[in-house]
């Protein structure tokens, strides 16, 4: 199986009080295509920084990221801007979506940007809809969703593109564990369905059950050894 | 484009008190514009009509090189065929009517007092059709050859009032002395101290008599309109070279062309202030809004959204905040002139005025455009740098400020 992310020696720093931070101290990673793994460690050892670096939404300070096989360590932001549209989709702890939008509509946000024309957007997004049990919400506001039902909107959104890679930083930290394991069932009947690529950022020990691979991170660092 | 515009329109609607707070911001704004921009073209109109058909008509027509000269006998350039002249005025295009003047100095006498004034020969019966301005407190217009009408300020320095006659003595062009007993026909006043003061009438044949000539000196027109003066003018000088037409701002320049210069650049300043608050109340509403919006913001570039086409719709979102501000500022605006204005705003004299007037208020078509353009714009404007700061801001950055 070819390799989807591969790190080498990845670092990131921060300026406080004119001194540097380190927050990863040289990671050394690599996923497959089509994986379904997970990161995991206590609060701030840095799992944020590295989903973050993953999908290009920060830079490195040293050390190398490539993606699908190409260096995309220190590309410039319109480049960026492109692969994310195309290759990567984001998920969050605390869903982000357009209040002013229906269900149908934020998930629908980003495919006219990915060249989907007229009845062919709706379509599409629909049929995202239904895999995700959404369907009946489509005309809803996300403010009339439970936070469950909007968690999958955002999912939807992340998934109609048709990224290589879901990126998700705790996706399922605000949801009660019935939701949670609906969610994780998206998942990876996503990841059956498409080939979807899944990385995640979690404390959630239901979550990390139905992972393939687990990389733990202490200080800034992913333990020798303890990749499961 | 059209995702664009309906995610700004629905947008306008995600925190309906801040939104009408920004609308009632940008509203007050474009009213305040509109009826302080109809205030001020209801005084440049009516001092363009006091102008216009108090004294000196839509514009002069002088002997060329007269106009502006100061002459130790004037009447020696004065117009000498002024029967063919007025001919040839008729024959241009937009020309509605000449009125053939002369003015002269000369002493009035009555019983012990004499007093020098700023004499003028006219045609009343023509002029009386169009000069509408000239307010008689009492008596009326010049009826005869040997009626004079004098201004308030004089006639109470004279004692006299209508019915009194007054005797008028001069010196003819050969500067013989000459004089004349005249009926006081009428006593006015034209709002302008400066002339009530000084300024008398009599018939213009009177006026030639006593000065001894047949030559008048100018010939004040009524034209089409305002916008016919230099269609008029190129066709009087085609018609006779040694003709000098001069429209009323020039003439006038002291009260009127100054009046209309000063309150322009009077508003030119309160819409700038105007601008300015409403700049600075929106901005401060439209960078909470956004503050609030980082997460999403954030989350909507994460996934690829492209930082030129999120500041097109926080723009587009703002210009419709200050467009359908600038509507209901139209609106307001409206409503208060009609409800509130429609009798007009009671005003003191103005400079050099004696008199009490009204102003209504007068919008043109380009004052609404102003009120919803100038708007719109300032809105988008007071954004960019709110919107500029927010996109510049890292991803994770945004996202942590949630």
């Amino acid at each position: 199986m070819s390799l989807l992310y591969k790190t080498k020696n990845l670092q990131y720093s921060y300026d406080w009080n004119k001194q540097q931070v380190p927050v990863l101290k040289g990671i050394d990673l690599e996923f497959k295509k089509g994986c379904f793994t997970c990161i995991v460690g206590p609060s701030g050892t840095g799992k944020t920084t590295l989903l973050n670096l993953l999908g290009l939404i920060d830079s490195p300070t040293k050390g190398q990221i490539e993606f699908c096989g190409d260096d995309v360590s220190h590309l410039n932001e319109n480049t960026k801007e492109i692969l994310r549209l195309q290759k990567m989709g984001f998920v969050f702890q605390s869903f982000y979506l357009i209040p002013t939008l229906t269900v149908l509509e934020n998930t629908s946000y980003f495919l006219p940007s990915l060249g989907y024309k007229g009845t062919e957007i709706e379509k599409h997004s629909m049929e995202i809809l239904s895999l995700l049990g959404l369907a009946d919400h489509a005309r809803k506001k996300p403010l009339e969703l439970s936070g469950g039902q909007r968690q999958r909107v955002a999912i939807a959104r992340a998934i109609a593109k048709k990224p290589a890679v879901v990126l998700a930083d705790e996706p399922t930290a605000n949801l009660d564990s019935e939701t949670a394991t609906k969610i994780i069932y998206a998942f990876k009947e996503l990841q059956r369905a498409e080939n979807t690529s899944f990385v995640f950022s979690t404390h959630d020990s239901h979550l990390v059950s139905f992972a393939e691979t687990i990389h733990h991170m202490k200080d800034g660092q992913i333990e020798k050894g303890a990749a499961t | 484009m059209n995702t664009i515009l309906k995610l700004a329109w629905r947008n306008l609607f995600r925190n309906p008190r801040r939104t009408l707070a920004s609308l009632i911001t940008v509203a007050l704004g474009s009213a305040g514009l509109l009826i302080y921009q109809g205030f001020n073209y209801g005084i440049m109109n009516q001092y363009r009509e006091n102008t216009i058909h108090g004294y000196y008509g839509f514009g002069q027509v002088f002997p060329k090189d007269y106009y502006g000269i100061v002459r130790e006998k004037p009447w020696e350039a004065w117009i000498e065929n002024p029967a063919e002249v007025e001919k040839q005025i008729l024959s241009a295009p937009g020309v509605e009517e000449v009125f053939p003047r002369i003015s002269f100095f000369s002493f009035i006498v009555k019983g012990g007092i004499t007093l020098g004034g700023h004499g003028e020969g006219i045609v009343p019966e023509r002029e009386n059709r169009f000069f509408n301005q000239m307010n008689f407190i009492d008596g009326g217009d010049i009826q005869s050859v040997d009626d004079i009408i004098l201004g308030k300020g004089l006639a109470e320095s004279l004692g006299v009032k209508a019915g009194d006659t007054v005797t008028l003595l001069l010196q003819t062009i050969n500067g013989q002395l000459n004089g004349a007993d005249l009926h006081v026909a009428g006593i006015f006043h034209m709002g302008k101290k400066s002339i009530d003061d000084t300024f008398f009438r009599v018939n213009l044949e009177q006026a030639q008599r006593l000065l001894d000539t047949h030559r008048v000196e100018l010939f004040s027109l009524a034209t089409k309109g305002v916008d016919y003066w230099d269609q008029v003018a190129t066709g009087i000088s085609k018609a006779n070279p040694n003709l000098e037409p001069i429209r009323f701002e020039t003439l006038d320049k002291v009260y009127y062309q100054n009046s209309v210069d000063f309150l322009a650049a009077q508003f030119s300043f309160i819409r700038i202030i105007i601008l300015i608050i409403v700049a600075l109340g929106i901005f401060n509403t439209i960078s909470v809004g956004l503050l609030e919006r980082s997460g999403e913001i954030g989350a909507l570039r994460a996934n690829g959204e492209k930082r030129s086409r999120l500041f097109q719709i926080l723009i587009i979102e703002n210009a419709a905040l200050g467009l359908v501000g600038g509507l209901l500022g139209i609106v307001l605006a409206v409503i208060v002139n009609k409800v509130f204005l429609s009798k007009g705003i009671p005003m003191p004299p103005g400079p050099g005025i004696t008199r009490h007037y009204l102003i209504f208020l007068e919008m043109a078509p380009t004052h609404f455009v102003q009120a919803l353009l100038l708007p719109l714009l300032t809105a988008m404007v007071a954004s960019v740098l709110p919107i500029r700061k927010l996109l510049k801001r890292s991803i994770p950055e945004l996202l942590r400020s949630t």
